[in-house]
C-alpha cells in the first residue's frame, strides 16, 4: 500500500510541477515538488525506500524534461540517501527542519545538474545565472516542502501508512470538542 | 537487511540503465510521457486563456464603445488597403510571368497554441506546442510567430513538440544580413542582468542575440534586418530574426560580431507557427 501510495504521490507531483510556471527572476525554476516528495520519504522512512522514491522521482523528472535520462535519477538518490543520514538526529515535524532540507536541497539539485549537464552537448550558461538559478530553486523548495509534508503526512495518516501517537488523537479530540 | 540490499543494488542498477539507454529509446518514452500529460497542459492552457480573456473583458469594459468604433474604423481603413494590394498583386504576378519566374519554395503554416513554458528543470529555454507528428509536425522545422523566427522544434510526440527558443545559448541559426546580404551565425544568449548595471544581476531579462563571423569589409549599420540564411536545412530562407543592434570588431580582428534585437515577442508566446517545407 505504501510504495502504491508514494508513486502516485510522485506522479500527482511530476504532474503538478510540469503544469506551474516557471519564474524567470529566480533563474527560470520551477517549484521542485518532486525534490519535495523525495525529502519527505528521505526523513520520514528507511533508505530503500527512500532510495525508490529518488529513482521514481528523477525518472519523472527526467522523462518530461528536455535532458538525459537518469540524470535527475541519480542526484535525488544522492539527495535522498544523504537527507537520511540525519534522520534520527531532527525533528522531522519541526517547520525550520523542513525548510533547512529543502533550501539545502534545492541548491545542490541545481549544481549536481549544472556539474552533470556540462559533460555533454549543453553549451550552458554563465556561472552568475547557475547562482542565480541556485538560490531560486532553494527558495521555492523552501517554500514548498512544508506543503508537501503537511499534505503527504495527512495523506499518509489518511491511509494509515503513518501511526497516530496517543496525544495527536487526544489533541484533535480537544480540539473537535 | 538482505532484502534492503538487493533494493539499493537494484536501484543502482536502475539509475545505470537509465544513464546508457540508447537515445532511441529514450526520445521514445520521452514522447510517449509528453502525450500523457498534453491533455492536463491543455486544459491548464484553456483555462488560464479563458481566464485572462475574462479578466481583459473586465479591464476593458469601459472603453469598449470607443474601442469598437476605432476598429470600425480600422476595418474600412484597411479594406481600402486590401483593394489596392489587389491590384498591386496582379501587377506582380504578371510581371513574374513576363519574368518567368517560378517559386521555388512554398511555406505551409501549422497553427499551434503554446501548452506550456520552459521544461521541468529549466535547463533549457523551450515551449511546447499542442501539436505533433499526427498534425504533421516533426523534429527540426522551424517556428515562427506573425512576427519573426522563434525557435525549432526538436522532441515531437503524436500530440506535442518541444520548441527550443532562439534566445536559447544552444540554439544556433545560419543567418542573413537581409540588406548587405552577409552571412552569419546567430545564438541565443539566454538571460541576463537587464539594464547597463551588470552588477544588479536579481533583475533579469531576455538578453539579445549574438550575431557571430560577419565577414568584414562589408557595410553593416545599426538597424539592418537579420533574416535567416536558409543554409544547414532547418530553416527556411528569409523568415526574419531580428535587427542589429550594435556591431563591432572581434577581439580577434578577423570577423564582425553584433548584438540582435529579437522581433517576435517571446516573452508573451500564445500561438505560434510551425513551417513546413514544401519543395
Amino acid at each position: 500500500m505504501g510504495w502504491l501510495v508514494m508513486t502516485f504521490v510522485l506522479l500527482c507531483a511530476a504532474i503538478v510541477q510540469s503544469l506551474l510556471p516557471s519564474f524567470i527572476c529566480l533563474g527560470q525554476s520551477r517549484p521542485p515538488l518532486l525534490l519535495a516528495v523525495v525529502l519527505y520519504y528521505a526523513l520520514r522512512r528507511e533508505d530503500d525506500i527512500t532510495l525508490v522514491a529518488g529513482l521514481q522521482a528523477g525518472f519523472f523528472q527526467d522523462i518530461l524534461d528536455k535532458g538525459p535520462l537518469g540524470y535527475s535519477a541519480l542526484i535525488f538518490c544522492i539527495i535522498g540517501w544523504t537527507a537520511g543520514r540525519f534522520r534520527r538526529v531532527v525533528v522531522v515535524e519541526s517547520l525550520i527542519t523542513q525548510v533547512f532540507f529543502g533550501f539545502i536541497a534545492g541548491g545542490v539539485v541545481v549544481l549536481g545538474g549544472y556539474l552533470m549537464l556540462r559533460g555533454t552537448e549543453f553549451t550552458g550558461c554563465r556561472p552568475s545565472w547557475v547562482l542565480v538559478k541556485m538560490f531560486g530553486v532553494s527558495i521555492l523548495s523552501m517554500i514548498c516542502t512544508p506543503v508537501v509534508f503537511l499534505m503527504i503526512s495527512k495523506l499518509d495518516r489518511l491511509l494509515g501508512n503513518i501511526e497516530v501517537k496517543e496525544e495527536d488523537i487526544l489533541d484533535d479530540f480537544e480540539y473537535g470538542s | 537487511m538482505r532484502h534492503r540490499a538487493r533494493i539499493t543494488g537494484l536501484v543502482f542498477l536502475a539509475i545505470v540503465i537509465l544513464l546508457n539507454l540508447p537515445l532511441s529509446v529514450s526520445m521514445r518514452l520521452k514522447a510517449g510521457a509528453h502525450d500523457n500529460v498534453a491533455p492536463f497542459q491543455n486544459m491548464v492552457s484553456f483555462i488560464m486563456n479563458k481566464w485572462r480573456a475574462n479578466m481583459q473583458v473586465l479591464i476593458d469594459a469601459r472603453g469598449v464603445v470607443a474601442e469598437r468604433k476605432k476598429m470600425q474604423e480600422e476595418v474600412a481603413d484597411l479594406k481600402h488597403k486590401v483593394k489596392a494590394m489587389e491590384s498591386l498583386e496582379l501587377d506582380n504576378d504578371a510581371l513574374r510571368k513576363q519574368l518567368e519566374f517560378k517559386k521555388r519554395q512554398e511555406m505551409k503554416m501549422i497553427l499551434c497554441e503554446v501548452i506550456m513554458r520552459g521544461d521541468m528543470s529549466g535547463w533549457w529555454q523551450t515551449v511546447t506546442l499542442n501539436r505533433g507528428t499526427d498534425d504533421g509536425v516533426f523534429s527540426d522545422m522551424a517556428v515562427v510567430t506573425v512576427d519573426g523566427l522563434i525557435g525549432r522544434t526538436t522532441a515531437v510526440s503524436r500530440h506535442t513538440a518541444e520548441v527550443l527558443l532562439v534566445t536559447d545559448p544552444n540554439c544556433k541559426v545560419a543567418c542573413r544580413l537581409a540588406r548587405a546580404g552577409v552571412f552569419g551565425i546567430v545564438s541565443g544568449q539566454g538571460i541576463r542582468a537587464s539594464g547597463v548595471d551588470r552588477s544588479l544581476e536579481m533583475f533579469y531579462g531576455p538578453q539579445p542575440f549574438y550575431m557571430d563571423y560577419i565577414s568584414k569589409g562589408q557595410d553593416v549599420y545599426e538597424g539592418d534586418d537579420v533574416v535567416t540564411s536558409g543554409l544547414g536545412g532547418v530553416y527556411p530562407k528569409g523568415l526574419l530574426i531580428g535587427k542589429v543592434a550594435r556591431i563591432e570588431e572581434h577581439s580577434s580582428r578577423l570577423y564582425y560580431v553584433a548584438d540582435v534585437l529579437p522581433v517576435a515577442n517571446i516573452a508573451s508566446l500564445k500561438y505560434a507557427f510551425v513551417v513546413q517545407k514544401v519543395e
